[in-house]
């Protein structure tokens, strides 16, 4: 919970800052969306991509090295209720992750909320 | 009058989007300090161009100047850094700036700083009252983040003061062009060429720790090939980074050759910063991987280098020895420059320790040894007339 708030307010404060005037504007949300978006996939190697479609559909991790790496740098988030795990909204949307998906047989987008956040 | 006014806004979201108009990331920059007066928050400057930066921060300074904000910008570039937090404190022990935007910081970014970077960020929030920037490249940003992910997640946001090419989505790895050595030759010095250095690395840095054996090779010179770009910038010792991760690609691919040159160039980084400690250091770990592979040329290459940092620690003795022993080399395998040059730098021993005599017979055999060399003939003419 506390990681999604903390990554909106990112964006407000991002949005913000790319706003001219007083009023934030839909061009300086999506702005904002692709800076933050562009500094959380800073540190992530491009290999987490299949292991990202892999927690997308299965909605859980798998301890590896690599899904535990995932977790830690919030690439995919833990949500309460019955514990399941799904992508970082802001890399679901990423083109590349979506081909990933796409690649791995899914076709469609099949997220749907599993239990309350 | 709702209606009318409704009426007069643009309806296509094209057109709005086109007509909405931007903050430059120095407007931005500018704001954000100005916002956080008084107040800790931490950002990161993206930025590749060192002129650029200069400028940027020239005229930020002035504009905060006139809102009576003072910009202070400390320049770690001569400092190795293992405590941000006591460096931060120090620098500004006599007065409280304003604001703080920290250059040079990828000196120093290694274990100990990175690791201390993630602890001490609650500490470092609570006692800086005021908005704290780190100018680093994307090269260094990425190992921030990735490395000091703690601190780099305390960020409020990132300016970046890169071309357009940054832009780029996440390439497929299929699509990444990898880049032969003999691009660097045809390419070196025309006008894309740093733009194209940097796109590589941030695409090889992206994979970094899954690369294949080939690509790893390549990264590695791609590294060296972005701390040459350095060599002849007042702020060379960023290059460090660049050599200290290809110096890591090398030692694990057991080539012992090419980390003994990447010793050789942090040795003269370091000793360029008056660094002769790690310079003297740097040398000794290349002087041995020298004698391990049987590299007479870089054995007597090491051995003279060594032979400046203790000319420079006032340790003529030491010096003199090392002289001797990479001229004998030099001799073994006919390098009459490096023969001649090496002279040339015991003549400056005697000199120093007084032995006129011998410094000026030492000159005569150099110039003999480099008589087709006018620029090494001038140096030996200066120190002639500096004896005379």
């Amino acid at each position: 919970m506390a990681q999604r708030w903390s990554t909106r307010l990112r964006l407000i404060q991002e949005a913000c800052l790319e706003t001219m005037g007083d009023r934030i504007d839909e061009a300086a949300v999506e702005k904002a969306i692709v800076n933050v978006r562009a500094e959380l996939t800073r540190p992530m190697p491009q290999t987490y991509l299949a292991e990202l479609a892999k927690i997308h559909k299965s909605k859980q991790t798998d301890n590896t090295p690599d899904q535990r790496s995932i977790l830690f740098y919030r690439y995919a988030l833990e949500y309460n209720g019955d514990r399941w795990v799904d992508v970082h909204p802001l890399i679901y949307d990423m083109q590349e992750f979506q081909t990933e998906l796409r690649s791995l047989g899914s076709g469609k987008r099949t997220r749907t909320k599993k239990a309350n956040t | 009058m709702a209606k009318g006014r409704g009426r007069k806004k643009p309806t296509h979201k094209a057109n709005r989007k086109l007509e909405a108009p931007h903050p430059t990331e120095f407007d931005k920059l500018l704001r954000f300090i100005v916002t956080f007066q008084g107040r800790f928050a931490l950002a990161f400057i993206c930025g590749e161009d060192r002129r650029e930066r200069q400028g940027v921060l020239a005229s930020l300074a002035d504009l905060l100047r006139e809102k009576g904000i003072e910009l202070r910008q400390i320049d770690l570039t001569y400092q190795e850094v293992t405590d941000l937090y006591s460096t931060l404190k120090e620098e500004c022990r006599q007065d409280s700036p304003a604001a703080i935007v920290v250059t040079g910081i990828e000196a120093s970014l290694k274990g100990s700083l990175l690791a201390s970077l993630n602890i001490q960020r609650d500490l470092i929030s609570r006692e800086i009252s005021c908005p704290l920037l780190f100018w680093v490249s994307n090269f260094a940003l990425t190992v921030i983040a990735r490395e000091a992910p703690d601190f780099y997640d305390f960020r409020h946001t990132v300016f970046n003061f890169k071309s357009a090419k940054d832009i780029q989505p996440l390439m497929n790895q299929d699509t990444v062009l990898r880049t032969p050595t003999t691009l660097f030759d045809q390419r070196r010095g025309s006008v894309s060429w740093t733009t194209f250095l940097f796109d590589q690395l941030e695409r090889y840095q992206k994979d970094e720790d899954c690369l294949e054996l080939r690509d790893r090779m390549a990264y590695g010179e791609l590294l060296e090939e972005v701390a040459r770009s350095y060599r002849d910038e007042r702020c060379r010792t960023e290059a460090l980074i660049y050599l200290e991760r290809a110096l890591k690609i090398y030692g694990e691919l057991q080539e012992k050759g090419r980390e003994a040159e990447v010793l050789q160039a942090i040795a003269d980084i370091s000793y360029l910063a008056d660094n002769y400690a790690k310079a003297a250091e740097s040398l000794g770990r290349a002087l041995s991987l020298h004698r391990e592979i049987g590299s007479r040329l870089g054995e007597a290459n090491a051995l003279r280098s060594l032979g400046h940092v203790k000319r420079m620690q006032d340790a003529y003795a030491e010096a003199e020895q090392l002289y001797s022993k990479a001229f004998e080399i030099y001799a073994s395998i006919d390098d009459k420059y490096s023969q001649g040059g090496t002279l040339l730098s015991l003549a400056e021993v005697y000199r120093a320790l007084g032995d006129q005599e011998k410094a000026r017979s030492l000159a005569d055999q150099a110039k003999e040894l480099l008589a087709s060399f006018p620029q090494m003939v001038q140096r030996d003419e200066h120190i002639m007339q500096e004896l005379s």
